[in-house]
């Protein structure tokens, strides 16, 4: 059964909306949207581990992991299931998300549904920066904006 | 990694199970003591995964920025029911309506949402009644000073399951909800309680039963390590 689910995301300056669309349990979930409001360049992705905004986007917690894995980059088997990588913004500041992701689900153990997206000031080194934050957080710096993921309509 | 520890030898028939260091045996030589404290393992287990109950959490605002109303309310399953704690700012004296609306979006100054949350296509109602939405939470009473305590217990709404609203949206209305007994026929729809002042997606704030505190986890590590010395001293006895 096809499953559909969205998320406004919500930041000062940084505003957006994404939709998550599922054609069955186990397929892949496609997600798509435009974020504006940022500098131009990469700006780390990520769905974070709870859906709490309520001390703003800094209590969605750590990126959504529940295999306890490194931080890794959308395509990589050591990932967190959060890891959406990086969306890029051009110099309106607008960023067209178009992402098609395997780990992410909009059901059972993988589901998205009531996290947290976050979309990052910098960019996500995927993991291989060297940093030390690097297999945490791809050292992607501050939440810009976020918002909780919801159902939408089928 | 599993596998038979050489130096227990072939009566011992012990089985060393090290996932990441960690040596668990279990001999066929349990004594009362060992015995005792597999059953104190047992105890902790289950009441670090007791308190790991299933929890939501919301934080309300305008999106479209024009009402100051904010807050963030909690809901906390308890066996059939769910408890629901929090505070709002910024609303009018009086009541005024408390829904869960049934699409986790918060677009369109919280129209996005949809109408109330309804999987059994029922009229409005109070949530003391038996003909209501599951999302039917009646109203919140805001003092003179702008602030809303919310202590609701509802045994409608749930946080997994059919009646699950985690990924759906609370909504804070104007006016007050007539509870579906005003006589109109927007009573049996929405209560006429007016227009949504804030609202915001629910989401996870605690998992059922899928985590264990670090402590609980380290308490059970170091009983399971010290029954396997226990073990191994009256093996070699």
């Amino acid at each position: 059964m096809p499953t559909k689910a969205v998320c406004v995301l919500n930041g000062e300056i940084v505003k957006g909306t994404v939709f998550f669309s599922q054609d069955a349990a186990n397929a892949p979930v496609s997600v798509t949207g435009e974020i504006s409001g940022l500098g131009k360049g990469l700006h780390g992705f990520h769905i974070h581990e709870f859906g709490d905004n309520t001390n703003g986007c800094i209590s969605a917690g750590p990126h959504f992991n529940p295999h306890n894995k490194d931080h890794g980059s959308p395509s990589d088997a050591e990932r967190h299931v959060g890891d959406l990588g990086n969306v890029e913004a051009g110099d309106s500041g607008a960023a067209k998300v178009c992402i098609k992701d395997s780990s992410i689900s909009l059901e059972g153990e993988h589901s998205i549904v009531g996290r947290t997206v976050v979309v990052h000031a910098d960019p996500d080194d995927l993991g291989k920066g060297g940093h030390e934050l690097s297999k945490t957080t791809g050292n992607a710096g501050a939440r810009l904006a976020c918002g909780v993921i919801g159902l939408a309509k089928i | 990694m599993i596998g038979r520890h050489p130096s227990l030898g072939p009566k011992a028939n012990g089985w060393i199970i090290s996932p990441s260091g960690l040596i668990i045996t279990t001999g066929i030589y349990l004594s009362e003591t060992l015995a005792e404290m597999m059953k104190l393992i047992f105890l902790i287990t289950t009441v670090a995964f007791a308190q790991a109950q299933r929890s939501a959490i919301v934080y309300l605002f305008d999106p479209t920025g024009a009402s100051n109303v904010t807050g963030s309310v909690q809901f906390s399953q308890s066996g059939n029911e769910v408890l629901v704690n929090g505070t709002l700012n910024g609303l009018a004296a009086g009541n005024h309506g408390f829904h869960i609306h049934n699409l986790g979006n918060i677009g369109e100054g919280c129209t996005a949402s949809g109408p109330h949350f309804n999987p059994h296509n029922l009229t409005h109602g109070g949530p003391n009644d038996t003909v209501r939405h599951v999302g039917d939470l009646g109203n919140v009473l805001t003092t003179s000073d702008g602030i809303s305590t919310i202590n609701i217990t509802d045994s409608v709404i749930a946080l997994d399951g059919e009646h699950s609203i985690i990924g759906r949206t609370v909504v804070v209305h104007a006016g007050e909800d007539d509870l579906g007994q005003g006589g109109d026929s927007e009573s049996l729809l929405t209560g006429n309680a007016g227009a949504r002042l804030a609202c915001g997606v629910i989401g996870i704030l605690q998992e059922s039963g899928a985590s264990i505190s670090t402590s609980s986890l380290f308490l059970v590590v170091s009983m399971a390590m010290l029954s396997q010395v226990m073990t191994i001293r009256r093996l070699f006895k």
